[in-house]
């Protein structure tokens, strides 16, 4: 049964001086499935994501990937295993051109030495070749493929999140973290968004974990719902059920008196 | 490497073989081969900064070391020359890794202020243990290398320059690399570039080693050319003229670190006809670079040509 759970979150808790962020969150994510967490703003969503990727550690709990416990591996290292992820609040390499972005993501499975890459040895150059052609394929299939050769902090907000998740496909993962990959997208581009998105899931295999506060989308999308409030998970289960969850319902318009 | 570098190369390479023969004041060879050396110092420096965002206070250290490992080994110990320089670059680069791996592991300028301290414990160290003391100490054999003894102002300024273009292809080799990529990506977002799946502290510690060596390479050379050494050349002011020479050639870009040292080399030599005034106007000119100049010489030469190309 767990060998088709890419990742399981156990009993983790955080909180920040006193504010809990997260209490006891539990759940576990379906290989191939596409998984959102949602929650009303300050939910802890955001910090759960962060806990997944590395970049901020529990104060207890497990996060299990593939069967094995990953909580001691710093960021790099999680990635090299096979998770990626995108930014809610964008962290592209803006003085780079939208190639190269997609190029940093390909380093850690081509990383070439120092010495190697000082004297441009043609293993080096081969190398180079290879991850140029593999980001451009990759460019095509986000569609950003125009925009090559554009510096990444010159590109409309829709087109630097689909460059993010462009990124994030480059290290090949078997998880996907997406941050609110639709924040500041119009309607046509989130449903693009959302066919890329499913696209991953199909064409590519990969098993996604989104957070995301765009209801329409998620309902669409979804294979499982997570619902987070002040910390804590309140609810789980398909959309159908989730939008008829009497908890879920309160979380999000307050109680009636 | 882009057209535009290789075609820089090419420039600076016939200027280097023009320079000695078109003038044949040795003094202005003297001064071409102090900028030489000191380019070589700021090219590491401006990789370090520009390219990996740290900075070091402490580079006039590794210079030090440089200079007195590789003079020390063949005065004392009669080793030939090229294996001192050798040994010395191998000093210098353990040295950086020491002092690298608990300073960069760490978020911050943590960096700066190590180099900083280990600066001024080198010079210390230099000051009491050195031989000579404070008074330093000559007799350093000259350049050897394969039975040729460098002797003339020519041979040491064709040497520099020659090791100047050499250190300058393997950086920019080096920058146009994915490592290069993956050290400017830390420079755009270091969460990002650390959930590519890259290790930071890795990296940087790598492009410190990288400076440190460059820094040393120079200190050897200045020390088998001039053939005397004393502490006075590698105080805490020397960290600060590299640290310059970066700044006012541009931290964006490895040709600053050679623009900056000529400037920096030439401008005291240009001065000295101002005679008292010269301080003070060299102080002058170096704040109006500061103030009207903040991305540096080269970056900025290059926006304005592209500015006027695209008119």
């Amino acid at each position: 049964m767990d060998s088709q759970i890419t990742i399981k979150i156990k009993n983790i808790s955080k909180s920040f001086g006193g504010l809990k962020a997260l209490e006891n969150v539990s759940f576990s994510v379906k290989t191939g499935q596409i998984h959102a967490l949602i929650g009303p703003n300050g939910a802890g969503k955001t910090t759960l994501m962060n806990i997944i990727s590395g970049l901020e550690t529990a104060d207890s709990g497990e996060i299990i990937f593939n069967d094995k416990p990953i909580n001691k591996l710093p960021p790099e290292k999680r990635t090299k295993i096979g998770i990626a992820r995108t930014f809610q609040n964008l962290e592209l390499f803006g003085e780079m051109t939208v190639l190269e972005n997609v190029m940093v993501g390909m380093y850690l499975k081509y990383e070439t030495g120092f010495i190697k890459s000082g004297l441009m040895l043609n293993s080096v150059r081969k190398v180079q070749k290879d991850i140029i052609t593999k980001s451009l394929n990759i460019l095509d299939y986000v569609g950003l493929n125009h925009r090559k050769n554009e510096y990444a902090k010159n590109l409309p907000v829709g087109e630097q999140r689909l460059l993010e998740i462009a990124r994030a496909i480059a290290a090949d993962p078997i998880l996907m973290l997406l941050d609110e990959p639709a924040a500041g997208l119009n309607i046509r581009e989130t449903k693009n968004l959302s066919i890329l998105i499913k696209n991953l899931k199909e064409e590519k295999q990969i098993t996604l974990l989104i957070v995301e506060h765009d209801m329409e989308l998620i309902m669409g999308i979804s294979d499982t719902i997570t619902v987070l409030n002040f910390g804590k998970v309140i609810a789980e289960g398909d959309p159908l059920s989730i939008q008829k969850n009497p908890d879920v319902i309160t979380a999000y318009l307050g109680e009636e008196d | 490497m882009g057209k535009g570098n290789i075609l820089s190369l090419l420039i600076l390479t016939l200027v280097i073989i023009i320079f000695p023969i078109v003038i044949k004041d040795t003094y202005l060879h003297t001064i071409g081969i102090f900028a030489g050396i000191n380019a070589l110092v700021a090219i590491g420096l401006t990789i370090l900064m520009g390219y990996a965002g740290q900075i070091s206070l402490g580079q006039a250290a590794f210079y030090g070391i440089g200079a007195y490992i590789s003079a020390i080994l063949s005065l004392h110990f009669g080793l030939p020359v090229i294996l001192s320089i050798f040994l010395a670059l191998l000093v210098s680069s353990t040295a950086a890794i020491i002092l690298a791996i608990p300073a960069l592991r760490l978020k911050g300028h943590y960096l700066a202020v190590a180099t900083l301290g280990f600066g001024e414990i080198i010079h210390i160290i230099l000051h009491e243990w050195g031989p000579g003391g404070p008074s330093g100490f000559g007799d350093i054999p000259k350049m050897n290398l394969f039975g040729y003894t460098f002797t003339s102002t020519n041979d040491y300024f064709y040497l520099v320059w020659m090791c100047v273009v050499v250190i300058m292809i393997f950086s920019l080799n080096l920058i146009n690399s994915m490592t290069g990529k993956a050290l400017q990506a830390m420079h755009g977002s270091e969460i990002a570039t650390q959930t590519a799946g890259i290790n930071l502290t890795k990296l940087k510690i790598k492009v410190f080693i990288l400076s440190s060596i460059y820094a040393s390479l120079a200190g050897a050379m200045y020390a088998h050319y001039v053939t005397f050494l004393s502490p006075s050349s590698f105080s805490l002011f020397h960290s600060v003229l590299f640290l310059m020479m970066v700044v006012i050639g541009g931290i964006s870009n490895i040709w600053g670190g050679i623009v900056g040292a000529l400037i920096i080399t030439i401008l005291p030599e240009v001065l000295r006809g101002f005679k008292e005034f010269d301080i003070l106007l060299y102080g002058l000119i170096l704040t109006l670079f500061l103030l009207f100049m903040r991305k540096g010489l080269v970056p900025m030469t290059i926006d304005t040509y592209k500015r006027w190309i695209h008119r």
